[in-house]
């Protein structure tokens, strides 16, 4: 980059300087095509020449840096925003830098590189001397928590979405439906936090989050018999996740009222993304009353919204397609089970959703495994396996009801030393997980 | 754990897990419905041929998957009621149940369980001296048992085949 567009003249003179500090040691080739590079061989090189520069000179040579990339690759904008960024909140050009931070985060969310994404929002928001208006910082402050969410950082999330109820009550404009909107990704967040959190530490985020809760209750019955909106569809969406998990028992009762009035609304909106979710969350509540015959007509009428010409989002197929495969394996159609389980897990890998991957492997093997496909459920625990490996770093849990389903292909073949090792494994980390082993003899039964 | 405890023949361990969690059921924590403990209960009698657990699983099983609308767990009642009619010497009961479970894990492109389910039906031909329908039964169950490499369920179809 740095020879670009230079006189030959200067060029060689570079070309002298680069020669020599890579005779001593202290830069080196890191690429020759499409362009040549040069980086420090080691970063506390890079760290001490940085360091006898003065602030001025650096920031000057960071607007430099920024003015060059920007002259020499205007079509390549989007690539390098992230570098961009950095150089100019360096050259303390933040209202600058600023626009390509934003611009590096939206080319992460379109890969669903979701810590990029996080990384990027996080470092606009913090650029100092800006004022950037709340209705743009809020919706930068739900993609921080979406993108939480999608990692499975859920403490983190519904810490970003209270930030966000705050920030929206200090500017105090009184529109209920922004106030709805938020406090509903407090209360669906904190529901839903049970499927990354152990039962103590979901308790509390619960806890926590009932004050959200109880405004949420006191503002939709104050929305009675206003214009409908797909923010009321939300709150009821996620008061009835809130009431289908607080309480043990949950009050079913409350919650499928909740989710009716939410498929209501959503029905009179003409909304399929709000019917979906208010859907969604109806089918969960006939899944936990043995209603499986309802639960599954429910699943075909989400994916029969999935044909909507408005639901352009991929995300948007996710919740239909775990819900058809999950409705489908409770009423024993298992071919359907894995049609659906196999879709859902082709999108959640393009979409890096990590943990539904791993949910989808799950499904997959299982309905395999009732398939009689053997061969198919060994090389499917294999690819769970490599996954966990592959984002070591999300901590997924260790997948004892896979394992367990191998042991039994295991034992079915008379592979007795095989099947009791996987067996083995496979009670382990149950037992390990749960910490209590009576419990897990009781409840693990399948 | 029960479907390796299953595979393994540990059909009395089975037993055991599922009826420790039949209080449980309608639980906050019990995710799945009964069907899944009475389906299993019951294929586990079934295969371990045990008349009295079926006669005192089965109605629970079969009516457990029919108001779930459960297709897998109906065919395994179909055919538990198939096993348990045979030990209780209803002959032609037990052929008509399970011929229609034959028909539902057919149905349901299952080769194993149709597999295990013709050779059940082969010892009730048996019982009933039609010794060429279950030979005919078994010939057609024992490559798909060699096709999925299920070792043992071969190993016991050539046995019966020996026998006839």
């Amino acid at each position: 980059m740095a020879k670009k567009g230079m006189t030959p003249a200067r060029k060689r003179k570079l070309n002298h300087q680069l020669s020599h500090l890579e005779s001593r040691g202290l830069v080196r080739v890191s690429q020759l095509e499409p362009e040549i590079e040069y980086l420090f061989r080691h970063a506390l090189v890079q760290d001490a020449v940085y360091e006898t520069l003065l602030k001025s000179d650096r920031k000057k040579l960071h607007r430099r840096v920024a003015d060059t990339l920007e002259s020499l690759y205007p079509d390549r904008l989007d690539e390098l925003a992230g570098l961009l960024a950095h150089h100019l909140a360096a050259a303390g050009e933040n209202a600058r830098a600023y626009g390509y931070y934003l611009r590096a985060a939206d080319r992460a969310s379109s890969a669903y590189a979701h810590e990029e994404t996080i990384q990027h929002i996080e470092a606009a928001l913090r650029l100092p001397g800006l004022t950037i208006p709340i209705e743009t910082r809020l919706p930068l402050l739900e993609r921080i928590g979406n993108a939480h969410n999608s990692l499975g950082h859920v403490l983190q999330a519904i810490a970003t979405f209270q930030l966000a109820v705050g920030q929206w009550d200090n500017v105090g404009t009184g529109n209920a439906a922004t106030t709805i909107h938020w406090l509903a990704k407090v209360v669906s967040c904190a529901a839903n936090a049970g499927w990354h959190l152990s039962d103590e530490p979901h308790a509390e985020v619960l806890t926590a989050s009932l004050p959200n809760r109880d405004r949420l209750i006191a503002l939709l019955d104050s929305t009675e018999g206003e214009t409908p909106s797909r923010e009321i569809v939300q709150g009821y969406v996620a008061l009835a996740e809130d009431a289908s998990v607080r309480d043990k028992p949950p009050d079913v009762a409350q919650a499928e009222r909740r989710a009716r009035r939410a498929v209501e609304i959503a029905e009179r909106l003409d909304d399929p993304l709000a019917l979906i979710s208010s859907l969604s969350v109806l089918n969960n509540l006939y899944g936990l009353q043995g209603l499986f015959r309802e639960r599954y007509e429910v699943a075909l009428r989400q994916m029969a919204l999935l044909q909507s010409p408005s639901l352009s989002d991929p995300r948007a197929r996710l919740e239909p397609l775990i819900d058809a495969a999950t409705s489908a394996m409770y009423i024993g159609d298992f071919r359907q089970t894995l049609t659906y389980a196999q879709e859902y897990g082709r999108l959640a890998r393009q979409l890096e959703e990590v943990g539904k991957l791993r949910v989808a492997l799950e499904l997959q093997t299982y309905a395999l495994f009732r398939l009689d496909r053997w061969d198919e459920v060994l090389p499917s625990l294999d690819e769970t396996l490599a996954l966990g490996k592959q984002y070591a770093h999300e901590r997924l849990s260790l997948p004892c009801f896979t394992i367990a389903v191998a042991a039994a292909v295991h034992f079915l073949r008379g592979e007795a030393d095989a099947g009791a090792s996987r067996r083995d494994e496979a009670y382990q980390i149950m037992t390990g997980r749960d910490n209590n082993e009576a419990r897990w003899d009781r409840v693990q039964h399948m | 754990m029960c479907l390796p405890l299953a595979a393994e023949g540990e059909f009395a361990l089975v037993r055991q897990h599922m009826e420790a969690a039949i209080p449980l059921l309608g639980g906050w924590n019990v995710p799945s419905g009964d069907h899944d403990i009475y389906g299993l209960i019951v294929d586990s009698a079934s295969r371990s041929y045990d008349a009295d657990i079926l006669r005192q699983y089965l109605p629970l099983a079969e009516e457990a998957a029919a108001r779930g609308g459960h297709l897998f767990y109906q065919a395994l009642a179909a055919r538990g009621w198939g096993v348990y009619a045979r030990l209780t010497g209803a002959l032609d009961e037990s052929e008509a149940r399970l011929r229609q479970a034959l028909e539902r894990f057919a149905e349901m492109d299952m080769p194993w369980q149709q597999a295990r389910t013709q050779m059940e039906l082969a010892l009730t031909l048996m019982d009933s001296g039609n010794a060429s329908a279950a030979r005919d039964l078994l010939q057609s169950a024992l490559p798909a048992f060699e096709s999925l490499r299920a070792a043992p369920d071969a190993a016991r179809a050539r046995d019966l085949l020996e026998t006839l």
